[in-house]
């Protein structure tokens, strides 16, 4: 490298060893870097086959290589004065770049004809981390764009998404389909929103697990076709909450229905704004209800309920209370509650069957009372009808003692006294088989033949003291020839003392009243009758004042009586009809030669009605 | 007045027991007339002058009780009067204020019947003249301010039979009762056995028989009761008339 001459160009770089090799150093550099630049630019290129402009990159490259040659050249003819070689390269060099400087004007207006990478970052960063997933495939379901978001849902990384089929997020039971749905959504082109129509849509996660998605999708017309754009909401949270509610709300209407409660609310103008199932069935009714008025809906609710209702609307306090609606013959066990601020709610349950027993209790309870009455009364009225048989009895058989004593032996007036004492007793005895009768319930006894006139006879002999007392007079007429009454003899006793009684009763209320009682027996043909069996009649009409038109038909019923209380022994007018009809017959009010008359009529054969206490 | 000197005059609507009753009374030489309710015995006593009444109490058209207030309303002379009955019917109070003697229970025998009449045909003068001879059930001993004023106040009051009188000690009812009482006013002392025929204890009031009056008490209390009329056997010591 070095002649003789000593430095090379020594004349140029003034004989100075240090800025030769500055000038040498600085070009082999240059020229290094010259041929490395455009290696590092073509890698680029290879890599990244999306940049345009290609042509562009290889006349840069080509450019710098050869003005690394002419760099390298200047080196070289430091030492070895090949000028004309490097004059060539410079003017090869000089060509590129001018060649260079033309494609690159000729370029320039594509250049900036390319959106803004400032621009492009922005939509990148809109569609990587939007907070859904988003997809893009194309007719085949190939995916061809997945954003960030969708790796993340679906655990997937972007290589092992881009180019695979959406299938593969689609669980397996739904896969079969989709192409199918695929087909029909790109033929409609209209976007739409899936998942919100189809109750539970799902996808497939890597793993193997599934989410509930919501995904909204849109055509996209591209050179290559029709290609869809997904957009996928995980909605699993919301459908779980959704599930959640589903569950609580089932809950809250089973627990609501096993109670049975009709339960209903109305707003201030007292329109339904709730009524569940149970309210609905048990009012009967069929039609919609809600944002109608109760009063026009149900206009005939009892004034009870009306008026808890209204209260309830005004004081704001509940209220609770039993009410009948009629209509339906419905008893209720109502709660009424204020609802907010001005409606309210109420909850009512069917009572009907507590209430009938209730009302059958009552009637018990109370045809117990009247028993008891009646056998007290039985008692007093048994201690002083004996005491003048027994007082005669233990008067004659004192006087029989003292005869004795004075050795008074006429038989004669021994036999006298002796008859009266046992006449008196006999006459104690049927007083008190008629009392020990009235005591009786006797709806047990079994059903035997019985003769009307002995039975007729108790009860006459029962109320004989009390009519002669006041002086009315009682006359029994039995029709000749009766048959035998199979009844229970007890009972029918009580049906007659029953009705002497009421004559009495009758007769005594009124000034004006005839003093008189007639009982009369008679017969009924068989032929008068569908069942063809004899009837027993009795009749007994007394000379009162008679029932009062507005009475008749109530005076039978249970409770009605229009006698004061504490009138004589014995049972009433309802058991007497009950007792008449277990034996098949019948009591009745009518009129006999216009008075008052009640009608007893009994088969003279057992009907088979079953004996149920009176 | 003797069995053998009286009317008397028989009521029950019961026809033997009239029967009965009037064949006992006529075998002590009685004279007896019967009558089968209030009414034909007021019609009766009208009539004739009768001693002694016997009497049933449930009757039709008119009753004992209604008889006896009738005589006293008509303020008739008033005969001695006896129920026969059961007490059921009864108010001892209001009987024995009314002027019935005795209250005799049904069924009853001849001797009864005959002691209870006799013992009401007796003068006063002849009756209360033997104490007890058992002990008695009760003793009451009062020291009393006034007789004018316990009289006033319905506190003491006297009777054809017997009296009535306040006390605070519980008394019970047909037992007997040894009574001694001192007003100081008049200086007079009260004593008798009898028997407690009536107690009420809202009122505190009680009312006895005589059975004995110790000879100090007889003579006034005689006195007393033929002084001032007063139709009860014991009265009834109350404020209603």
């Amino acid at each position: 490298m070095f002649d003789s001459v000593g430095l090379p160009h020594g004349f140029c770089f003034l004989w100075n060893p240090g800025l030769l090799w500055l000038h040498v150093l600085s070009d082999s550099l240059i020229a290094l870097a010259y041929f490395l630049i455009p290696i590092a630019l073509l890698r680029v290129t290879r890599k990244r086959k999306d940049i345009p402009f290609n042509g562009v990159f290889f006349c840069f490259a080509a450019f710098i290589v050869a003005c690394g040659i002419t760099h390298a050249m200047d080196v070289v003819t430091l030492w070895h004065p090949i000028y004309w070689v490097s004059g060539i390269l410079k003017a090869c060099t000089a060509a590129i770049s001018i060649l260079t400087l033309v494609v690159l004007v000729r370029t320039s207006p594509a250049m900036l004809a390319m959106p803004h990478r400032l621009a492009d970052r922005r939509f990148r960063e809109l569609i990587e981390d939007a907070p859904d997933g988003i997809l893009q495939v194309d007719e085949a379901g190939t995916i061809l764009i997945a954003n960030r978001t969708a790796e993340q849902m679906f655990g997937y990384s972007r290589e092992e998404l881009l180019n695979r089929n959406v299938d593969l997020l689609i669980p397996h039971r739904d896969r079969a389909q989709h192409p199918e749905h695929r087909k029909q959504f790109v033929k409609s082109g209209v976007s739409r929103l899936m998942g919100k129509a189809i109750a539970d849509l799902h996808a497939r996660r890597k793993d193997g697990t599934e989410l509930s998605v919501e995904i909204g999708l849109s055509p996209v017309e591209t050179e290559k076709g029709t290609h869809v754009t997904a957009v996928i909401r995980d909605i699993t949270e919301r459908r779980r909450t959704e599930k959640e509610l589903e569950r609580v709300s089932q809950q809250l209407n089973s627990v609501i229905e096993a109670t049975h409660l009709g339960i209903y609310a109305l707003d201030r103008d007292w329109r339904f704004q709730y009524i569940n199932e149970d309210a609905k069935r048990m009012l009967k009714t069929e039609q919609e209800l809600l944002g109608k008025d109760i009063w026009t809906s149900f206009p005939n609710i009892g004034t009870v309920s009306v008026e808890h209702l209204r209260r309830v609307m005004v004081d704001r306090e509940p209220a609770d209370f039993e009410s009948l609606y009629e209509p339906l013959d419905l008893w209720t066990h109502v709660s009424v509650y204020p609802w907010k601020e001005d409606g309210l709610t109420v909850f009512f349950n069917d009572i009907s069957e507590r209430k009938r027993l209730e009302l059958a209790l009552e009637k018990e309870r109370s045809l117990a009372g009247q028993r008891t009455e009646v056998l007290a009364r039985l008692s007093s009225g048994l201690a002083h009808e004996i005491r003048n048989p027994l007082a005669i009895i233990v008067a004659r058989t004192s006087d029989l003692a003292e005869l004795a004593e004075e050795g008074n032996v006429d038989p004669a007036e021994i036999g006298k006294t002796c008859t009266s004492i046992l006449r008196t007793a006999d006459r104690a005895i049927r007083i008190l088989r008629g009392i020990a009768a009235m005591a009786r319930v006797g709806s047990h006894d079994p059903m035997q033949q019985a003769e009307i006139g002995g039975i007729v006879q108790q009860a006459v002999d029962l109320v004989e003291g009390r009519y002669k007392a006041v002086g009315i007079r009682l006359e029994t007429t039995i029709q000749p020839e009766m048959p035998l009454l199979e009844c229970r003899e007890v009972q029918v006793g009580q049906i007659l003392v029953n009705l002497l009684n009421n004559a009495f009763d009758a007769i005594e209320s009124d000034p004006r009243s005839e003093r008189w009682v007639r009982l009369a027996v008679s017969l009924q043909s068989a032929s008068e009758h569908e069942d063809n069996i004899d009837r027993l009649q009795v009749d007994v009409l007394d000379g009162g004042p008679g029932v009062r038109p507005e009475h008749r038909e109530r005076l039978m019923q249970t409770f009605f009586t229009t006698k004061s209380s504490g009138a004589g022994i014995g049972i009433g007018l309802s058991v007497s009809r009950t007792i008449a009809e277990d034996h098949g017959g019948q009591l009745e009010l009518t009129d006999c030669d216009g008075h008052t008359c009640f009608r007893l009529t009994l088969p003279v054969k057992a009907a088979s009605a079953e004996g149920v206490a009176a | 007045m003797k069995l053998a000197e009286a009317t008397a005059l028989v009521v029950d609507d019961e026809t033997e027991l009239l029967e009965i009753f009037s064949a006992w009374l006529e075998r002590e030489g009685c004279k007896v007339l019967t009558a089968s309710n209030g009414a034909e015995a007021l019609h009766a006593l009208n009539n004739k002058k009768i001693d002694i009444v016997v009497s049933d109490v449930r009757m039709p058209v008119m009753n004992g009780v209604d008889l006896v207030r009738t005589i006293n309303d008509m303020r008739m002379a008033l005969p001695s009067i006896i129920f026969v009955s059961g007490y059921a019917d009864i108010n001892p109070r209001e009987m024995y204020g009314l002027g019935v003697e005795k209250l005799i229970e049904k069924p009853t025998d001849r001797k009864h019947l005959k002691e209870a009449v006799q013992e009401s045909l007796l003068e006063l003068e002849e009756r209360w003249i033997t104490p007890h001879t058992n002990s008695n059930d009760q003793i009451l001993t009062m020291e009393i301010e006034s007789l004018a004023a316990a009289v006033q106040n319905h506190r003491f009051q006297l009777g054809r039979g017997g009296c009535c009188f306040s006390t605070d000690q519980p008394l019970t009812v047909d037992s007997t009762i040894d009574i001694s009482l001192h007003f100081a006013n008049e200086e007079l002392a009260f004593k008798a056995q009898g028997i407690v025929r009536w107690f009420d204890p809202e009122t505190s009031r009680a009312g006895m028989s005589f059975d004995y009056l110790d000879p100090e008490s007889r003579e006034w209390v005689i006195r007393a009761i033929r002084s001032a009329p007063n139709h009860s056997f014991i009265p009834k010591c109350n404020d209603l008339p």
